[in-house]
């Protein structure tokens, strides 16, 4: 049903509909303009706290995305007036600063100089993201009746809307050019809410509208202040002071000093320092050894500027360094002592690019980037870029890179991680050499290599501290060089650009630190997934709800598969990502705009998109023959991005005309748009890309679309039952097979145990007790959509009453769950759950029957036509007592108290045993519930059971509102 | 928003609250104190399906009906039947606890002995060095983690039961055996039978330990055991909980058993920047040493690299390293070591009596240039075990 805006009376004269329509243009624009500024500077600052990789990016998006489309579903469900419209523009220009705060609040609570991992990070974009990623999400919504009223249609909305996010885009890019710091820099967003804010709220909504105004002021001077007060915190490692800290476009680069020693540090990951001699002796000598009379030496990357004075150590010996980032260089030069040597060169440039060009010819080339956990660190990894370093090698000349490595053991996930990279060198030169180490550092050349490398290195009389007999006569023994080779030969796959399997290794080495997998992203795409479940459910005509969902999620998959194939070709992804957004940008505000005028129905769209991602993994075969860098590389990306943003924009025109104006299914089509989204950003970064490759990963896509416009097309001849509800099908499939793999599972009660003991969730399973007792206190706000909300408490809570039910069920009571002396999270967050659940069942039994999921499994059984029967008090307890008793003393007999021990002790031994006496009894009282409902919460749950007994003696027999429409 | 009467006021406070106390001292143990006091309960329903040759019955156990308490370190796991202890190398089976860490080495090597660190104990010869997977500390810049927080079924090994590790260091005239890279203590019946048979062939047997063990077990232990290097990783409870997961006084109560079981010990502390290098913490911790164990005995400070989970941290300044060893032998240490700084002084010995120079060491070489019969030429007895 259409909602009746409050603001449709306002605008009945043409000259007032022109005006308001403006209004409403200037809002979108402003939305669009805040969005993508809050968003790229959250992205920013997230990953200058704690360093980042592309998972951490796309799961960061995902929350982005996840929340607006959180935000546009509750927002396409309300119609705020213009007083609520103007005070949420200014809210939202406050939130704007939430990803700073929230940042910098966690930075300031971790651990100094510990590493975050990916379940951390999700919860800190998590407080980033969620609040201003929900009310903009969430605005966009919320403007479309009254858009629609004064003659803007939803496409226009969201043309204005995707203008304004190019202009973000590209003003966060100038900021970047100029390296002005990012909070400063999107000030402009938050006095334009302001304006939009004072705008939208009418001549009606004085007051809220100079509210949105002085908070959008206050917004921009707090944002002022935190970056005055930021910038003289220490957020340093303990004990050290700031010497300078430099935002350059491809990072925030920190030079700090402890004790007299300089250290430095790039988004908050150290490079090595002056004196980490090791570090840089072992990358240059073991090389130099190999190339007697050596001259021109490459040193790729900033981190390899310390050991630019071990090659000038060679007689005759002159260094070529290339660093991308020129900031980076004056650091190295003025801060850190690096560099200064007139024999050293510096060219800022890609080092792809200028091998790419075919420089030199040189007799060594060291490569001093890290391991290659992000794309712009693999694309030095990959056999494409051996070759072009191989055709800039004089003859005999030596390549040297380093990887993580163990001189003790290496396990899978680095063996894989060396292996792939070693393919790729192999394939490359002729002749490899592989040396173990702290660091690993593998050599190619196409001349024999000697593994006497000390010796060789003694015979040049090099001084040197570290590479010397004395340490290393050990480490190259023939057993340690033996296993250092064998450590190379896993079945693994070669390192290339179009599928950096070495990135895939180097991300679950780096999971694996953190002892996850990618459970994480996992529970993230299952979330997602389900919204878009619900979504899809909510919308009238599901096959357009099928169409846009899959667009957003191909558009943004293709759109990740453009920005990495970006980043693999240019190394500039950081600097220019502004850009690249302006431009799917641009094409989502033209597609929007233009796609009647182009005669682009739903039908043409999606065959659009399917033609569109064919040509796009074509042209990820054919880019990296052509060798594109610099302007051209820009350039075609920034196309394909276009197109990709275009018939994602035409797609939602189309949609939106289907739905023949009304706002309310346009702002659902929206949030659609998003969760899809987020679905594509998550599944690209994190599984298809890394496993796949980018071609193979865009022709799946495709796939995708195909199927998707079959759905387009042959819907309106299907059958009624499955254009009633494709949906509910799918989510039954899903549902079928998520049951199949937990009962098929041997250990699938192990897996739910260790998804418990990730710290999110007792965080998770906190929130929603206490959003259940300001529930129980009549507090439920009305943006919260109560069918998805409950499913969140469903699958929040349905761990810590299912699994102990399935595994300790009346085995370590409630009320022991405190003193049990396992660290189960269950019993552990439960005497929480429970005094929750007590004083939610104070006054009715909110917790039994609107959050337990025993409860409400068991309110689902309504429709049996049985008489429900009210137990008499007594008889309740006296079930309660005989069924404890039972229990315990029938199964395992009194004896078995004293065989255990203590009390502690036999509650330990009989929890946690899968039982099918249990299942019986649940069996039993899922039929129970046919006469006595529910059985279950008023029996035997000890909650249930208790409140039961004891409220008529507490409440004085009220019956009360929540509780009477389970005793009819 | 209903009304609410005083005494469902009251109860909704009084229950609110009781609720509150409750939670917040249990939850506590979820985010504060994963230890839960002296229990741990290891890894649920985690033990391999079937035991095979690399396990045998675990030394040190109770059982309390079915369940099974470890008793080898203080972490106390209370097992049942399937579970997996905290080290992750000890499970319960048929009620009873068993080692699934024994002749499966995942990492053998040669080394010189300088490297584990001893400087005190054998000097200028190579020791054979293995290690199982699992450890029962947590330590977040540990730089073994591949071994050190995995199951032994998750690495790879060698078959090398303590009969052949005896044969190859005898064959290849290595004189001493280390337990080393992972935590030994946690491979202690692996540990306990090479170390009776080395010695039965002449060969001598030396820990290196983080020392997180019950006293019982270690002074069993340390009859067949020659040498000890004990990594101490501050002297702050805290900095234990907080890095390691372990606590500090059960690894100062094993110093005190070694040096009164008469086993050569040598102490090494990793110095970690802005967490450990606190000069009150190192100066309260050399005077303990001086009044516990005495003046004589050996301290290697450790420069801290970045690593495991710490990656982010920057290298301890050589110079830190130096501010604790001047703070180390103004508290009375008279052998005060600086490792992982190549060329440092601080890696020699030097007569305390007279300051010659008597041991010079390069990298993992020592040169014995003013040392006879562990003696300076002063006469100065110089402690340590130097043949």
């Amino acid at each position: 049903m259409e909602i009746e805006h409050p603001l449709a009376a306002e605008s009945s004269t043409p000259g007032a509909v022109q005006a308001s329509r403006a209004r409403w243009v200037a809002a979108a624009f402003s939305l669009g303009f805040c969005s993508l500024a809050t968003q790229t500077a959250g992205l920013r600052e997230i990953t200058s706290a704690f360093g980042g990789n592309e998972l951490v990016l796309g799961v960061a998006l995902t929350v982005w995305l996840v929340a607006g489309g959180l935000g546009s579903w509750a927002g396409s469900r309300t119609a705020p007036g213009p007083g609520l419209l103007a005070l949420s523009f200014g809210a939202s220009s406050a939130a704007a600063l939430a990803p700073f705060m929230a940042v910098w609040a966690a930075r300031d609570f971790v651990l100094p100089g510990l590493g975050l991992g990916l379940t951390q990070m999700a919860l800190v974009s998590a407080m980033a993201f969620l609040l201003p990623g929900a009310l903009l999400g969430g605005l966009f919504a919320a403007l479309l009746p009254p858009a629609a009223t004064a003659g803007l249609s939803a496409a226009r909305v969201y043309a204005w809307e995707a203008a304004g996010a190019l202009s973000g885009g590209l003003m966060i890019l100038v900021a970047q050019l100029l390296a002005v710091p990012l909070l400063p820099a999107i000030l402009p967003a938050l006095l334009a809410q302001g304006l939009a804010g004072a705008l939208v709220g009418g001549p009606g909504a004085r007051g809220p509208r100079a509210v949105a105004l002085v908070a959008a002021a206050a917004a921009c001077t707090a944002g002022i202040g935190l970056h005055i007060s930021e910038t003289r915190r220490t957020s340093l490692p303990p004990g050290h002071n700031l010497v300078e800290r430099a935002q350059s476009p491809y990072g925030t680069i920190e030079v700090t000093e402890a004790a007299g020693e300089r250290s430095w540090r790039v988004d908050g990951v150290p490079l090595p320092a002056a004196s980490d001699a090791a570090e840089r002796e072992e990358i240059v000598h073991y090389a130099m050894a190999q190339a007697p009379g050596a001259r021109r030496v490459a040193l790729i990357g900033a981190s390899a500027a310390a050991a630019a004075q071990e090659v000038l150590k060679y007689p005759g010996a002159e260094v070529d360094l290339i660093e991308i980032d020129p900031v980076l260089v004056r650091i190295a030069r003025e801060r850190m002592g690096f560099l200064l040597d007139e024999r050293v060169h510096v060219h800022s440039l890609d080092p792809r690019g200028f091998f790419g060009r075919r420089q030199g010819p040189y007799d060594v080339i060291i490569l001093g980037a890290s391991d290659p956990l992000t794309l712009s660190a693999n694309r030095l990894f990959t056999s494409e870029f051996f070759a072009d370093a191989r055709a800039s090698l004089a003859a005999g000349g030596v390549i040297s890179l380093a990887l993580s490595g163990s001189e003790t053991y290496l396990g899978e996930r680095y063996r894989s991680l060396q292996t792939s990279v070693f393919r790729a060198l192999r394939e490359v030169f002729p002749e490899t050499l592989v040396l173990p180490g702290r660091r690993t550092v593998m050599l190619g050349s196409d001349r024999p290599l000697t593994e006497f490398v000390v010796q060789a290195v003694e015979a040049r009389g090099v001084p040197t501290q570290y590479v010397r007999r004395e340490y290393l006569e050990g480490r190259f023994s023939p057993e340690r060089l033996r296993m250092a080779r064998a450590w190379v030969q896993a079945p693994v796959p070669t390192n290339r650009d179009s599928r950096p399997a070495s990135l895939r290794f180097s991300l679950d080495a780096w999971l694996a630190q953190f002892g996850e997998a990618a459970t994480t992203p996992l529970l993230l795409a299952i979330v997602v997934l389900a919204m878009a479940l619900v979504l899809g459910l909510k919308v009238e005509d599901r096959p357009i709800s099928v169409a846009i969902g899959t667009t957003g999620w191909v558009a943004s998959a293709a759109e990740v598969a453009f920005l990495f194939a970006y980043q693999t070709a240019a190394g500039a992804l950081c600097r220019d990502v502004g850009l690249l957004f302006a431009s799917f940008m641009l094409g989502a505000a033209a597609g929007a705009a233009l796609a009647g005028r182009w005669g682009l129905n739903l039908v043409r769209t999606e065959a659009g998109l399917v033609g569109f991602l064919l040509l796009g993994g074509g042209w990820m075969q054919v880019a990296p023959r052509l060798g594109l860098a610099g302007v051209p590389a820009v350039i075609a990306s920034a196309l394909w991005l276009f197109v990709s943003g275009a018939l994602g924009g035409a797609e939602y025109a189309a949609v939106v005309a289907r739905t023949r104006g009304a706002s309310a299914a346009a702002g659902r089509l929206y949030a659609m748009d998003l969760v899809g989204a987020a679905l594509g950003a998550l599944l690209a970064g994190a599984w298809l890309i890394p496993r796949l490759g980018l071609t193979v990963t865009l022709l799946t896509l495709a796939a995708v679309k195909v199927v998707s416009a079959s759905v387009v097309v042959l819907a309106p001849r299907a059958p009624a039952w499955v254009r009633r509800a494709p949906w509910a099908w799918v989510a039954g499939m899903v549902m079928l097979f998520g049951f199949a793999v937990v009962v098929v599972h041997p250990d699938w009660y192990v897996v739910l145990y260790r998804f418990s003991l990730d710290r999110p969730y007792p965080w998770a399973v906190g929130f929603f007790v206490l959003a259940g007792l300001a529930a129980a206190l009549g507090v439920r706000p009305r943006l919260v959509w109560s069918p998805l909300w409950r499913g969140l408490q469903y699958i929040v809570f349905s761990l810590v009453v299912f699994f102990p039910v399935l595994r300790c069920w009346f085995r370590v009571p409630y009320v022991f769950c405190h003193a049990c002396l396992r660290p189960c999270v269950f019993g552990l967050v439960r005497p929480y759950v429970v005094w929750g659940a007590a004083v939610m069942n104070l006054s009715a039994y909110p917790w039994c029957h609107h959050v337990c999921p025993v409860g409400l499994l068991l309110r689902a059984q309504p429709g049996f036509p049985a008489a429900p029967t009210r137990a008499a008090g007594r008889f309740r307890a006296g079930v309660f007592v005989f069924v404890v008793a039972a229990y315990f003393v029938g199964l395992y007999g009194r004896d078995a108290y004293e065989r255990a021990g203590t009390i502690y002790h036999f509650f330990l031994r009989h929890s946690y045993a899968a039982s099918a006496v249990v299942l019986a009894v649940a069996a039993g009282f899922l039929v129970a519930n046919l006469r006595v409902r529910p059985s279950f919460c008023r029996l035997a749950c000890p909650i249930g059971a208790l409140m039961d007994v004891s409220r008529d003696a507490l409440a004085q027999g009220k019956t009360l509102p929540s509780q009477r429409g389970d005793l009819q | 928003m209903a009304p609410v009467d005083r005494r469902s006021f009251l109860r909704a406070g009084v229950l609110g609250a009781g609720g509150a106390f409750v939670g917040g001292w249990t939850l506590r143990d979820v985010f504060l104190d994963p230890g839960k006091g002296r229990f741990t309960a290891g890894f649920r329903s985690d033990a391999p399906a079937q035991l095979g040759r690399y396990s045998r019955e675990a030394d040190h156990y109770e059982t309390h009906g079915d369940t099974v308490r470890c008793m080898l370190c203080p972490h106390s796991c209370l097992l049942e039947e399937g579970d997996r202890g905290f080290c992750r190398v000890r499970v319960v089976k048929g009620r009873r606890l068993h080692t699934i860490a024994y002749g499966n080495a995942c990492a053998v090597h040669i080394d010189p002995i300088e490297k584990k660190p001893f400087y005190h104990f054998l000097p200028q010869t190579l020791i054979f060095s293995l290690a199982t997977a699992g450890c029962n500390l947590r330590c977040l810049n540990c730089q073994n983690w591949e071994i050190s927080q995995a199951k032994p079924e998750e690495t790879a090994a060698s078959d090398l039961m303590p009969d052949r590790i005896v044969e190859v260091a005898t064959a290849q005239a290595i004189p001493s055996v280390a337990y080393t890279y992972s935590e030994p203590l946690i491979f202690y019946e692996y540990v306990k039978d090479t170390a009776l048979r080395a010695r039965a062939r002449g060969v001598r047997n030396a820990l290196v330990t983080a020392g997180f063990i019950n006293p019982g077990p270690l002074r069993e232990l340390l009859k067949t055991i020659d040498a000890v290097t004990l990594d101490l990783k501050a002297f702050s409870n805290h900095f234990y909980k907080r890095i390691s997961g372990a606590r500090l006084d059960p690894v100062l109560e094993t110093i005190r058993v070694i040096r009164q079981e008469g086993v050569w010990l040598e102490v090494s502390n990793l110095v970690v920047p802005g967490l450990s290098d606190d000069p009150d913490d190192v100066h309260a911790f050399c005077r303990w040493l001086v009044e516990e164990i005495g003046p004589d005995q050996p301290l290697h400070f450790l420069r801290f690299h970045p690593d495991y989970r710490l990656r982010h941290l920057p290298s301890t300044p050589v110079a830190t390293l130096e501010v604790c060893r001047e703070a180390a032998r103004a508290a009375g240490l008279r052998y005060v070591y600086l490792g992982n700084v190549p060329g440092h002084e601080a890696q020699n010995t030097y007569c305390p009596r007279d300051g010659r120079l008597l041991v010079q060491r390069e990298g993992y070489r020592s040169d014995l240039r003013g040392l006879a019969d562990g003696r300076c030429v002063c006469g100065e007895r110089i402690p340590g075990v130097w043949a």
